[in-house]
């Protein structure tokens, strides 16, 4: 099959044993790549009773079977191992890494074991060595990758280098830590940061110089050619995404009663239109950023002025905007930047970060939580007082110590649990579902947790504008539908955003001709569903199951006391045992041995 | 007479000039060694460069250029396919390699697909 190196990469920290083993060919037709070849490998390598901390957990990096030929969108890849907090840790990302390991020569990439020191993976085509990396421990982000970068010797060489890294954070195995790639594209909160920091990696970096094949070159370039133009076309990339990047997700989630304020006491924050795409086009861009072959590059680099100098950085996204912003009760546009550059320098997740943060200003409102504990005052609102939580968070000092544990920890600790906003362990992304049920069903019962919602229906009516909300007979279907989809997209590694903005035919158009495979959308569908399905099988073997399908209070019972949405609860409850039937699941959430059969699992 | 020219305020780093070039010279592959366009990425910095003459020796000095209040590597800038840049030529057989528009009359596919403006076809 083209576009594919059929080669994996396996890598023992232990021993430096380096092997290069051949993808099965079965494999890769049924897996593709990505996620679903990601999980795949996990599922099989590692066992469900292995501690994920310990030497048999196993680091695995797939890059979609798209990446790196320059599909639109096709820049996402993979990293997945079993996660500390249960169950499969599956981050999707974009930027430039994926199609490096990819240009590497590797289709996937297995860490196994322990390093005896701090150390980092250094792949450059078939020459790989796990490196010293104790100059790198305890370094920033930024500060391990210029030093990997300087040594590759060259200006160009080290443009040409793609890292993948933990930052102080993830090193010590805080729960808001997450991996960042290229120095500012942040995984998920889902543990994989505290597992590359059990293994004492600090880092893979990759520099690949190899090419790739596709199938049919002239119907390849037409496709392709025929996709850019469409998305240059399309109003959602030209007047919203180009222009905007992800921050209209959060203003129209403001407009719709999805947003979460204040630790979702609310749905409306004020001025939070300084948050907005213009406002951050106006005040803080240096330019639009493109993932590797994005026609849409939503990715935003930007700068702020510092004491003595700028910062640059990439970001404030949707996600961070939402969750260092909103969530936290806060509309200056210039301290949320600056907290999400402290995210990308000490490896948090803003998503976590935030919400850790957000989670502590309630129980702090409440007086649930002592002052001392604290250390100083945390109030909604209040920038300045989230800088100072994060630094802290990041090196674990004093009040650090208790918030780098993460926000379900937190309200476990002052005897709140029902004040985790999160699923399975995971903090939940800054859109409330009491504005949209199907977000609700798709918190609960995603795989991976409620970290990311580029995939969920709530995002394309975000981004096109649309206030139909779905008749209620179809939201469970609707769920089922565009999860099964995003398993699909994640493991052919085209962007779901990108997805939204190109017919599903176009991107599968240019699969084919890359490939040579004859992917439709049924079949399309059924890689996705398949891919679900052993998710979950091996989420269930860890013990994360029906139990952890479930919504914080809040949402299930506390109505939306303001904005459009005023009034309204996620009804879950309802939803669930169609979710788990229309998935041909059993009623307690378990795949029926007739559905895993049909999907030959 | 046509030129390619080169707007680096709006270039996005996504490489996809890199796919366009390298599939029109290179049956049936996308591979970015073999383009005859790069784009330089270091911090705030998108840097598209076309291929241009070849030397068969470096420059005997180094220079600084200073652009707009920036200071640059000159060899960061310099189009030419040098030994001492790894770029811009073939990877196993080391033959420079050179941009020529992708033929006569000037055709080419960075600027076709090139999604932000940052490349466009202009006369002169």
């Amino acid at each position: 099959m083209s576009a594919r190196t059929n080669r994996i990469l396996r890598v023992n920290l232990s021993s430096g044993q380096r092997t290069v083993e051949e993808l099965d060919p079965e494999v890769a037709g049924r897996f593709l790549g990505g996620r679903g070849l990601a999980a795949h490998i996990v599922a099989c390598d590692v066992g469900a009773g292995a501690d994920p901390l310990g030497a048999e957990n196993k680091v695995v990096v797939a890059p979609g079977l798209l990446t790196g030929v320059g599909a639109v969108g096709g820049s996402r890849w993979c990293v997945a191992a079993k996660s500390p907090m249960g169950g499969l840790a599956c981050s999707v990302l974009g930027g430039h890494f994926g199609a490096g390991l990819r240009f590497a020569g590797y289709d996937a990439l297995i860490i196994e074991d322990q390093a005896a020191e701090p150390s980092y993976l250094n792949v450059r085509d078939g020459s790989v060595t796990v490196a010293v990396g104790l100059h790198l421990w305890g370094r920033t982000v930024h500060q391990a990758e210029q030093l990997i970068r300087s040594e590759a010797g060259d200006a160009w060489k080290s443009s040409e280098t793609r890292i993948l890294g933990i930052g102080p954070a993830g090193e010590k195995l805080s729960a808001v830590a997450t991996v960042v790639a290229d120095g500012y594209g942040f995984g998920q909160g889902d543990g994989l940061a505290s597992v590359m920091a059990s293994k004492k990696l600090k880092a893979v970096a990759v520099r690949g110089t190899r090419g790739l094949p596709v199938a049919d070159g002239e119907a390849f370039r037409n496709a392709i050619s025929h996709t850019v133009d469409r998305v240059k076309r399309s109003s959602l990339v030209s007047d919203v995404l180009s222009p905007l990047g992800t921050a209209p997700m959060i203003e129209a989630a403001g407009s719709q009663g999805t947003l979460g304020v204040r630790h979702f006491q609310s749905s409306i924050l004020e001025g939070s239109a300084a948050l907005g795409g213009r406002a951050i086009a106006a005040g803080i861009l240096s330019r639009g950023l493109g993932c590797f072959g994005c026609p849409i590059a939503c990715g935003r680099l930007t700068k702020i002025p510092t004491t003595d100098s700028t910062a640059v950085g990439e970001g404030p996204d949707h996600a961070a905007l939402g969750a260092l912003g909103a969530l936290c009760g806060v509309a200056d546009l210039q301290a949320v930047t600056r907290a999400t550059y402290l995210c990308a320098e000490q490896g948090i997740d803003p998503v976590s970060g935030g919400s850790t943060i957000a989670c502590a200003m309630e129980l702090a409102e409440k007086g649930l939580i002592p002052e001392q504990d604290l250390g100083s005052e945390l109030r909604f609102g209040d920038a300045e007082a989230i800088l100072l939580q994060l630094n802290r968070m990041a090196q674990r000092r004093r009040s650090g110590e208790i918030l780098a544990d993460g926000p379900s920890a937190l309200a476990e600790r002052y005897g709140q649990p029902d004040l985790f906003m999160g699923v399975k362990g995971r903090a939940a992304a800054p859109y409330d579902p009491r504005g949209d049920d199907a977000l609700g069903l798709w918190y609960a019962t995603a795989n991976y947790g409620p970290v990311r919602v580029e995939g969920t229906p709530l995002a394309s009516r975000l981004l096109r504008g649309s206030k139909d909300i779905p008749a209620s007979e179809e939201v469970v279907s609707s769920v089922i539908e565009r999860q099964d989809m995003e398993a699909f997209l994640d493991s052919l590694g085209v962007c779901p955003l990108a997805a939204i903005a190109l017919p599903l035919e176009d991107t599968l158009r240019v699969a084919n001709a890359a490939t040579g495979l004859e992917l439709t959308p049924k079949s399309a569908r059924q890689i996705g569903e398949m891919v679900v399905n052993l998710e979950r099988r091996f989420n269930l073997e860890c013990g994360v199951g029906q139990e952890q399908d479930r919504l914080p209070r809040r949402w299930l019972e506390e109505p939306m006391p303001d904005g459009p949405a005023q009034g309204r609860v996620c009804s879950l409850g309802r939803m669930l045992p169609q979710y788990y039937q229309m998935r041909g699941w059993d009623e307690t959430g378990v795949p029926t041995s007739e559905k895993l059969s049909e999907l030959k699992l | 007479m046509q030129k390619i020219r080169i707007d680096y305020d709006k270039c996005t780093g996504c490489r996809l000039c890199e796919v366009a070039c390298s599939l029109h010279h290179v049956p049936d592959t996308v591979d970015p060694q073999r383009s005859r366009i790069r784009v330089f990425r270091k911090d705030d910095l998108c840097f598209p460069e076309l291929a241009g003459p070849y030397t068969d020796a470096e420059c005997n000095s180094r220079n600084i250029v200073v652009i707009g209040g920036r200071e640059y590597d000159k060899c960061l800038i310099c189009r030419a396919s040098c030994p001492a840049k790894p770029i811009f030529r073939e990877p196993d057989t080391d033959i420079p390699l050179k941009c020529d528009f992708c033929g006569v009359p000037p055709n080419p596919s960075c600027v076709k697909w090139c999604p932000s403006g940052a490349l466009t076809l202009v006369d002169v």
